[in-house]
């Protein structure tokens, strides 16, 4: 490395962070500054009001104390919202993990055009998460929709038994378009995973008899165990917290049928301008976002056998 | 032995066509006339594929087959909201890369008082819903007369790309070999020559693609530049897209496949670039931090 020694005892504005711990803070004293600022900033301001009867639309600004929670509690359309978001997210993992995997496992193989491949299964993650929903619209559409057009084409169903997939499965249509957004996310997770197990254990498992599928549950899952938590903790947060699948997608509808509490909030705080009763909605999201969160975590860093 | 080639090869393309399908099937809608999509059953492949609803999008009236079919009226808005997003997500990357290049070392290759605690922040940062942080940021935005402005929507997208990228170049700078390092400072330089003079270039590989995953973040931030920007001169692509939609505005599915196409143009390039550096990123999770 070309480093001039005459700079040793040159005076700089630097030296004077001699020691680690002073340098090291002053390294991150500007992303101190932005934590701050994105985290504790929101969780004071907004929780300041949600104390507060606040409409934009009217002017209306009056200290309520908890009124805005104890109104959440006994309005049927917050439960509602709430129940949607564990339902979307329970959905949104279940088609997210196995699909991870299924990515990961075909990645890892080795087989011609592999590089090719890899490119082609990351495109829906760096595709962003309003253009997967405004994609997916043109898939699911009744008269132009893709999977219409080719169970036609296939002569599976006539143009009376098209499928509205939003009237007849609206929550599943709508995990479907977000997993297909999130599992290579999770596969590049795995794929890391993957490529440190030793070649000889499958050997070893290939002489003893043992299948595809029992190669996979014995030999490769424990060594899985670490993404795949950490893929399940992500999905969850990330699912729970969405709100730009179901603006693009389906705006809530049909009806109530995906209207999670990240829209009913979005609807709270841009539609009806209501911006204390959608912080106090805010924080019964939150708080079961840290349970989920707080659950995963637990079996994330608990130590077992492995 | 070839009965297991064939399955193998069977999963390859069932993943390839579960990926590429939704976006072979906007870029097939984007090249059909108006006439074609209202076509029933619809075309799985356009008859006749052109790039008139291109034009369309960028002002241009086309003379075709079926006569001259004239511009949409959200073109002006689509154009700007190209330049827009370029230059947010330009300023986004150069600043991102600023802060968060020594953040990630001291991160990465430090001891510094709070350490821990400055870790799970910036790991459950996101844990809030974005939507709920919106709250508090519009009212300082509206305070602080942001609102509607580019400098707005970089500051806002500075708060989700810095926290990310710290995180990545964090792992990437613990897997750099300390001896390097540790040469330098033999040679006598300090702390701070040694990372900006050895240590930042051998980082540079893991530097340039968290500059990409920046650019790439700002590119397709949708909700916040919504809020904080649409309608005005200073909206970027994300909301104009939507604006397509939800607007109210004339609807051209054909013209807003076009848009989409265009929008995902520089995923497709980050996304060619990202995979092949992707395994040497080596993220940091909790369970690997000690």
């Amino acid at each position: 490395m070309a480093v001039k020694k005459s700079k040793r005892e040159s005076p700089s504005f630097f030296s004077k962070f001699s020691s680690d711990s002073a340098f090291g803070l002053f390294l991150v004293g500007p992303l101190t500054i932005i934590l701050f600022g994105m985290v504790l900033y929101p969780l004071i301001y907004s929780f300041w009001v949600s104390l507060n009867w606040l409409n934009l639309r009217t002017g209306v600004s009056n200290f309520v104390w908890f009124e805005n929670y104890f109104k959440a509690t006994g309005d049927p359309l917050v439960l509602l919202s709430l129940w949607n978001s564990v339902q979307f997210s329970i959905i949104a993992t279940a088609l997210t993990v196995p699909l991870s995997i299924g990515l990961a496992l075909v990645m890892n193989e080795s087989f011609k055009g592999r590089s090719v491949v890899r490119v082609a299964v990351i495109l829906p993650f760096v595709a962003s998460e309003y253009l997967t929903g405004i994609i997916w619209l043109y898939l699911y559409h009744y008269d132009i929709g893709f999977f219409n057009g080719i169970l036609l084409a296939l002569g599976a169903i006539t143009a009376d038994t098209r499928i509205n997939f939003f009237a007849t499965v609206p929550m599943l249509s709508t995990a479907v378009a977000y997993s297909w957004r999130l599992a290579p996310l999770g596969a590049f997770f795995i794929l890391a995973s993957l490529q440190v197990i030793p070649q000889d254990l499958y050997n070893q498992a290939k002489v003893d008899g043992l299948g595809p599928i029992r190669r996979f549950v014995h030999v490769s899952l424990p060594y899985l165990r670490n993404p795949l938590l950490m893929i399940l903790v992500l999905t969850t947060l990330f699912s729970l917290t969405t709100t730009d699948i179901i603006i693009a997608l389906t705006y809530g509808g049909p009806g109530y049928a995906t209207h999670t509490a990240t829209f009913l909030i979005y609807k709270e705080t841009f539609v009806l301008l209501n911006l204390g009763y959608a912080s106090a909605i805010s924080y019964f999201l939150l708080a079961l976002t840290l349970i989920f969160g707080t659950f995963y975590f637990v079996l994330l860093t608990r130590r077992r056998g492995l | 032995m070839k009965k297991a080639r064939i399955r193998l090869y069977a999963f390859v393309i069932a993943s390839v066509v579960w990926s590429l399908i939704p976006i072979y099937y906007i870029i097939n809608i984007s090249a059909e006339y108006y006439r074609e999509i209202s076509h029933f059953p619809p075309y799985l492949i356009a008859p006749n594929p052109s790039l008139v609803n291109y034009f369309r999008l960028f002002g241009q009236t086309v003379q075709t087959p079926f006569g001259l079919i004239r511009p949409t009226g959200h073109s002006q808005y689509f154009i700007t909201g190209i330049e827009n997003s370029m230059i947010v997500a330009m300023f986004v990357m150069m600043l991102t890369m600023l802060i968060a290049t020594p953040a990630g070392y001291a991160f990465g290759r430090m001891r510094f008082p709070g350490k821990d605690a400055m870790f799970f922040v910036l790991l459950f940062s996101r844990c809030a819903p974005p939507v709920s942080t919106v709250i508090p940021y519009y009212m300082f935005y509206r305070a602080a007369g942001l609102l509607g402005t580019q400098a707005g929507i970089v500051l806002v997208h500075l708060t989700i790309t810095i926290p990310l990228i710290t995180w990545v170049l964090m792992g990437f700078f613990r897997t750099l070999p300390i001896e390097t390092e540790r040469a330098a400072r033999i040679d006598g330089c300090t702390r701070f020559q040694a990372f900006r003079k050895v240590l930042i270039f051998m980082a540079m590989p893991g530097i340039a693609t968290c500059g990409i995953l920046a650019f790439l973040t700002s590119w397709n931030e949708f909700l916040f530049a919504w809020i904080v920007a649409t309608g005005t001169p200073a909206q970027t692509l994300p909301p104009v897209l939507l604006g397509y939609i939800v607007g109210g505005a004339e609807f051209y599915p054909e013209v807003m496949a076009a848009a989409d196409t265009v929008a995902i143009i520089p995923a497709l390039i980050t996304g060619a670039l990202l995979q092949k550096y992707i395994k040497r990123l080596n993220l940091v999770d909790p369970i690997t931090y000690r």
